[in-house]
C-alpha cells in the first residue's frame, strides 16, 4: 500500500516550521513590544497594589509630586511620562507641574480598571487541575 | 515562582523576560490576528500574578504557564470567531497571512495559515504533540482532555491538514513549481 503523498509533505511543513518560528516570533514580539506591555502590567499590578496598601491613607493623600517622582513611582521613564501629560492630572504652580498623590492614584485606579474590564480576567481564569489549592 | 507569591515584582519581571516569548509563541499558534496573541500574554502573566498565592509547585513551571496559555487562548479564539462573524471582512484582512507569491507552496506560509483556521481542539492538540513535541501524557494535562480525546484530535488535525494541503496544491497554477516534489 502506497504512502500518502501529503503525510510526506504536512512532516516537510512542519520541520521547516519549527526551524523558522523562532524567527517569525521574535520579529513579531520584539523586545520593544515586550517592554510596552511589561509597562502596562505594571499599572495594573505594582500600582494596584500601591493603591491597597495607601492610596486612601488621608494624610498620603495630600502629598504632591514632582514629575521625576510620577515616573521614578510609576517606574517609566520621563520621556515615557510626557505622553501620558495629556491625561495625567497635572496642575501648574509658577513655572513647575505637580502631581497630587491622590489624584494620581485615581487616575491609576481608572487606567487598571479599564484593563481588568479588558482582560476579563475573572471569566477567563480557572484553575489548573493539580496547579492550585 | 515562589518570589511572585510573595508578591515581589521583581520576580514577576523576571518570569515575563524568561517566559514572555514563549508564551507568545504558543498562543500565536493558535490565534489568526497578531493583537489577540499580545492580548493574551497579557492575560496569562496577569492570571499568574492573580493566583500566584495558590500556585503548588506540583508540575513544571512551563506547563503550568502553557495549561493558562491554552485556555486563555481558546477563550480569546471564541471572541475573535463571534467578531468574525460581525465583521468578516475586517477579520479576513487582519489575519490574512503574507501573499507566498504566485504559483509557489510556501510550506511555512501555508502552516501559519491552515493551522489557527482549524476548529481550536485541533489546532490546539496539534500544536502541543506534533510542534512542540509533547508526550500525549503531558499534553493531556495542559489541554484538559483525556488522553485518548487527544490522540484523536491530532489524528483528526493531520486529516483534515492533509486536506488542505491537497487543495492548496490543485490551486496552483500548473506550470509553478512547487515545493514538497509531490505536485
Amino acid at each position: 500500500m502506497s504512502r500518502d503523498p501529503f503525510e510526506d509533505l504536512l512532516d516537510e511543513a512542519v520541520g521547516q516550521w519549527k526551524e523558522a518560528e523562532a524567527e517569525r516570533r521574535q520579529a513579531e514580539f520584539p523586545d520593544s513590544l515586550q517592554r510596552e506591555l511589561l509597562e502596562e502590567m505594571h499599572e495594573a499590578l505594582y500600582l494596584g497594589a500601591e493603591l491597597a496598601s495607601g492610596g486612601s491613607d488621608e494624610g498620603a493623600s495630600q502629598e504632591v509630586w514632582t514629575l521625576e517622582e510620577v515616573a521614578q513611582f510609576l517606574r517609566i521613564s520621563m520621556d515615557d511620562l510626557e505622553l501620558e501629560l495629556d491625561t495625567l492630572p497635572v496642575f501648574a504652580v509658577g513655572a513647575q507641574v505637580r502631581v497630587r498623590r491622590q489624584a494620581l492614584m485615581e487616575w491609576i485606579q481608572s487606567r487598571e480598571d479599564e484593563a481588568r474590564r479588558r482582560h476579563e480576567l475573572s471569566l477567563v481564569f480557572s484553575a489548573p487541575k493539580g496547579n492550585l489549592g | 515562582m515562589m518570589l511572585l507569591r510573595h508578591g515581589r515584582i521583581d520576580a514577576f519581571d523576571e518570569l515575563y523576560g524568561r517566559y514572555a516569548t514563549r508564551v507568545f509563541t504558543w498562543a500565536r499558534r493558535l490565534l489568526p490576528r497578531l493583537e489577540d496573541a499580545e492580548e493574551v500574554v497579557q492575560d496569562v502573566f496577569l492570571a499568574l500574578s492573580e493566583n500566584a498565592s495558590g500556585y503548588r509547585p506540583v508540575a513544571q513551571l512551563t506547563t503550568y504557564l502553557y495549561t493558562i496559555t491554552v485556555r486563555i487562548a481558546g477563550r480569546a479564539r471564541r471572541r475573535s470567531e463571534r467578531w468574525m462573524v460581525q465583521d468578516p471582512d475586517g477579520f479576513a484582512q487582519r489575519a490574512a497571512p503574507k501573499d507566498p507569491g504566485p504559483g509557489r507552496l510556501e510550506l511555512v506560509d501555508w502552516l501559519e495559515r491552515a493551522l489557527p483556521e482549524l476548529s481550536f481542539p485541533l489546532s490546539s492538540a496539534f500544536s502541543v504533540v506534533v510542534l512542540d513535541g509533547k508526550e500525549y501524557p503531558e499534553a493531556a494535562e495542559i489541554l484538559g482532555r483525556p488522553e485518548g480525546t487527544v490522540k484523536a484530535q491530532v489524528h483528526r488535525a493531520r486529516k483534515v491538514l492533509k486536506q488542505s494541503l491537497a487543495r492548496t496544491q490543485r490551486a496552483l497554477p500548473e506550470e509553478a513549481p512547487t515545493q514538497g516534489g509531490s505536485a
